[in-house]
């Protein structure tokens, strides 16, 4: 008898495990399903004709397929034009703005130098200065030198520049976890402090420096706000302002709108994708601590 | 030279740009946002501005509009990142373990983050849609969420939790990596249950983390933009005004500088008091 009521107590014992387990798999799976149907629906509806976007039901899987809109959105639009102009806007903003914020890390994390802890206090506490409040000055500054105006190289150099105290704080926790004595021979070695930094101590921050890069370029290729400001003639729009444009005119064609908006999410996931390995690893790193 | 000195010069050399461009590009205009709202200010130099004093912060107490603006963004704050937060939390602490499919998962968590916010509002926009929208008819509701003042709040609500649920969750998850598997062990054997584990041991270890993502978020949240711009511009009747929304408008439609900059003062301001409260607050809580 005993020996039987134990076995049962076993019995559900392990089938109260497996129900938690399944219930535990089942709401991880429904949230990621949450995630990711808004994209679904994105790209289903991307691949629709003008004709079933306002179907009853709803449908999640388009009947009729058709890549039309894609080629409309390249040939008509022009989209191609915007991604060019976002591409050469972001790439030269972010190696600036990587290179920018690793000087001024390292410099922070290496070297003594007068003022260097009031300087840094003043990074960090600017740290909670909302964006929006430096718009209106910044545009200021700008729309005063003409040739500032309309001009690419104003979001190249203005997005390349910002973001530094950000980026200074979160790469300083990496350098300074370099091991000392790696530079120290590298010093005996006769290597110049410059040296050092370009040949040791930014090779052994790739997964940071990479990390960094991904962010500053979302950030960059993402950006509305700013060169909405600046870039008055649509011939040097970014794919943000295009497609704004685009669906502030033409607002019910949802099929076109999405088409557009794949094309500008690509090379943001793409990247993101093939380096998704360094994240973890490098937040963890890294001295999230305030 | 002496050693130590000659170091010292390189290390100024180091930082000299990137302080040269912080001053210039953002501490600069810190304190020239503060001049601005003093003002009615002209763009143009050859114009004159006229010295207001507090003229603009008296009309903004008094603006019913702006009143809206700041409890929207107080209120969105206040639902996004303490939901952000808990589910972030929760699916860190279920992915952390070893688990199939956690690589998949946590990508799809994230994928949201690397999402720009003008296509996932454009997104959200359409899957609120009054008439035959998706939210609509999985729910089997008829609500014209974007177009009633009543509702339009709650899908910029659900996109600010849904888009952030992935960011929060990397954080916690990089925070939970640093809590030692024998601790977990230790208070097992004690006999333990998983609330009192989370309770007394994860949590304080990861009290950090969860300062970080408070105070990020909560700057986030005051600076939620383009999702009210995409999906409302602020409208119905200005029922989801935001302070972003609404300085962009007064400054970059109707020329109102000045009361723009008043605005992101006073932002700046609540936003500042805030952070020191919540970083007080989670220090005396040791």
């Amino acid at each position: 008898m005993i020996k039987n009521k134990k076995v049962n107590y076993d019995v559900s014992f392990v089938l109260l495990r497996s129900v938690g387990k399944v219930i535990f798999y089942t709401v991880l799976i429904v949230g990621a399903i949450a995630m990711i149907i808004p994209f679904i629906y994105m790209v289903s509806t991307s691949l629709k004709p003008m004709a079933s976007l306002f179907t009853y039901p709803p449908q999640i899987f388009p009947t009729n397929i058709t890549f039309s809109n894609y080629l409309r959105m390249w040939e008509v639009f022009g989209i191609g034009r915007y991604f060019l102009n976002s591409t050469i806007i972001a790439v030269p903003a972010v190696l600036i703005n990587v290179f920018l914020s690793s000087l001024t890390a390292y410099g922070f994390a290496k070297f003594d130098f007068p003022g260097k802890n009031i300087f840094f206090t003043i990074l960090i506490a600017t740290l909670a200065v909302p964006g929006l409040l430096l718009v209106i000055p910044q545009f200021q500054m700008i729309s005063s030198v003409h040739f500032l105006m309309n001009n690419q190289l104003t979001i190249i150099l203005t997005d390349g520049i910002g973001g530094i105290a950000f980026n200074a704080f979160f790469l300083r926790g990496f350098f300074e976890g370099i091991a000392k004595d790696i530079v120290d021979a590298a010093e005996i070695d006769g290597c110049n402090q410059f040296q050092i930094y370009y040949k040791i101590i930014l090779p052994q921050s790739l997964p940071a420096l990479g990390t960094l890069a991904i962010f500053s370029f979302g950030g960059i290729w993402d950006d509305y706000f700013w060169p909405s400001l600046i870039l008055s003639s649509q011939s040097k729009w970014t794919l943000p302002l295009g497609i704004l444009a685009f669906q502030g005119e033409y607002g019910v064609q949802w099929n076109l709108v999405f088409a557009a908006s794949i094309i500008a999410m690509i090379p943001t996931l793409a990247i993101y994708i093939a380096f998704q390995k360094y994240f973890v690893q490098t937040i963890s790193e890294g001295g999230l601590k305030m | 030279m002496k050693r130590s000195t000659r170091l010292k010069v390189v290390g100024v050399f180091f930082v000299l740009p990137g302080l040269i461009s912080y001053f210039g590009w953002t501490l600069y205009p810190i304190f020239y946002a503060f001049l601005i709202s003093l003002y009615k200010w002209n763009l143009n130099p050859d114009l004159p501005s006229k010295f207001v004093g507090l003229t603009n912060y008296i009309a903004m107490f008094q603006d019913p509009v702006a009143g809206t603006a700041f409890k929207n963004t107080i209120l969105y704050t206040v639902i996004t990142v303490p939901g952000q937060m808990f589910l972030g939390f929760l699916i860190a602490y279920a992915l952390n373990k070893k688990i199939h499919g956690q690589t998949t998962l946590r990508l799809l968590y994230y994928l949201p983050v690397v999402t720009s916010w003008i296509f996932v509002s454009l997104i959200f926009e359409y899957l609120f849609s009054g008439y035959g929208g998706l939210v609509n008819y999985i729910f089997h509701t008829n609500i014209q969420w974007l177009s009633s003042p009543s509702m339009a709040m709650i899908p910029i609500y659900v996109l600010g939790i849904w888009k952030g649920i992935g960011w929060s969750m990397l954080i916690f998850l990089a925070g939970l990596q640093g809590v030692p598997p024998s601790l977990y062990e230790a208070a097992q054997i004690d006999g333990a249950n998983r609330w009192n584990l989370i309770r007394h041991i994860t949590l304080p270890l990861l009290k950090s983390t969860v300062m970080f993502e408070l105070v990020m978020l909560t700057i986030g949240g005051f600076n939620v933009f383009l999702s009210v711009w995409v999906m409302t511009s602020g409208g119905p009747m200005n029922s989801t005004q935001v302070v972003s929304v609404y300085m962009f408008q007064q400054a970059f439609d109707y020329f109102n500088f000045g009361y723009g900059s008043a605005l992101s003062v006073m932002l700046f301001v609540i936003v500042f008091i805030i952070a020191q409260i919540q970083r007080r607050w989670l220090k005396s809580n040791d």
